[in-house]
């Protein structure tokens, strides 16, 4: 029985994660089209707003904040999503807590920071990048399908913690009757 | 499960509401007033928010909707963009607030949810 205690399914099924495995290459490929555009190796693409708005956006300061650029940044974002997505078998929320919750703090923030992007696009540089905004949507529409996987883990550690056991070898999936199932 | 249905269709709404406010500074012609950057702050946030609590796990995110219609209805008094801005900002803003009002659906339990979590023990 892989389902969580108090659940009807197991949100670390591959039914579950190879959809958002899936959808995370997708991201990687976009952003790692970007990240070609901002460092001259590739030509903007832009079917909507045109290349030149495209350009401005992908040429913005803000993209130049960082030692990478944000689209190169945003590949690899994308790429840690499916490597901590595809990693461990089923009911890895409970054999592998700490990479599920790294899984989370991966897939969340980068939503947060492709929206950010977008709220600069529209509100700051007044151009539109019709890639970037693709990105934002894909890396919005992952956060969902992840945090119950997330929240299966966190229980995990909280209910073994309060049985007694340690929360520190719960989490790193050390503790094999903990991770056995046994309750 | 009617409540789920609603909750779905709901948050369609309050997507598409939030993609409106990007382009509506352009269809509506007030591009380049403090109304249309308040709109494209706000519309991604707001579809956001909905796309994520299409999702049972996240579902109670709609909430945080009810803060920003409430912002976007109430920003033509702060702000002063023209009557065009305003009217599609006050529209807006009531139509996000109100479905953002509506009830979080129930269903499986999802072992007692992030109240588990976070209650004390």
């Amino acid at each position: 029985m892989a389902a969580p205690p108090g659940w009807d399914y197991d949100p670390s099924s591959w039914a579950q994660r190879i959809p958002i495995v899936l959808v995370a290459l997708l991201g990687f490929a976009i952003a790692g089209y970007l990240a070609l555009c901002q460092a001259g190796l590739a030509r903007p693409w832009d079917p909507v707003f045109g290349s030149a708005s495209t350009a401005r956006v992908l040429d913005s300061w803000v993209s130049r904040l960082l030692p990478v650029s944000d689209a190169a940044l945003g590949a690899f974002g994308y790429l840690l999503d499916a490597v901590t997505g595809i990693i461990g078998g089923r009911g890895r929320w409970r054999t592998m807590p700490w990479l599920v919750i790294l899984f989370g703090i991966f897939v969340g923030p980068l939503g947060a920071v492709s929206i950010t992007l977008v709220i600069l696009q529209g509100a700051v540089f007044h151009a539109w990048c019709t890639l970037c905004l693709a990105s934002a949507v894909i890396s919005v529409l992952m956060i969902g399908p992840a945090m119950d996987e997330v929240l299966a883990s966190l229980q995990h550690v909280r209910r073994e913690a309060r049985q007694g056991r340690s929360t520190w070898r719960i989490f790193w999936g050390v503790d094999r009757a903990a991770a056995a199932g046994a309750a | 499960m009617r409540s789920a249905l609603l909750h779905r269709v709901a948050q369609i709404v309050v997507a598409t509401i939030g993609i409106w406010l990007m382009v509506a500074p352009h269809v509506l012609g007030y591009e380049g007033t403090a109304a249309a950057d308040n709109h494209r702050v706000v519309g991604p946030i707001v579809f956001a928010l909905a796309v994520v609590s299409q999702s049972y796990v996240t579902r109670m995110l709609h909430w945080l909707e009810v803060p920003l219609g409430a912002w976007l209805a109430v920003a033509p008094l702060v702000l002063v963009p023209p009557a065009r801005g305003a009217a599609n900002a006050i529209a807006s803003g009531v139509v996000v607030l109100a479905l953002g009002l509506l009830p979080t659906p129930r269903g499986p339990g999802l072992g007692g949810g992030w109240r588990a979590v976070l209650r004390p023990s």
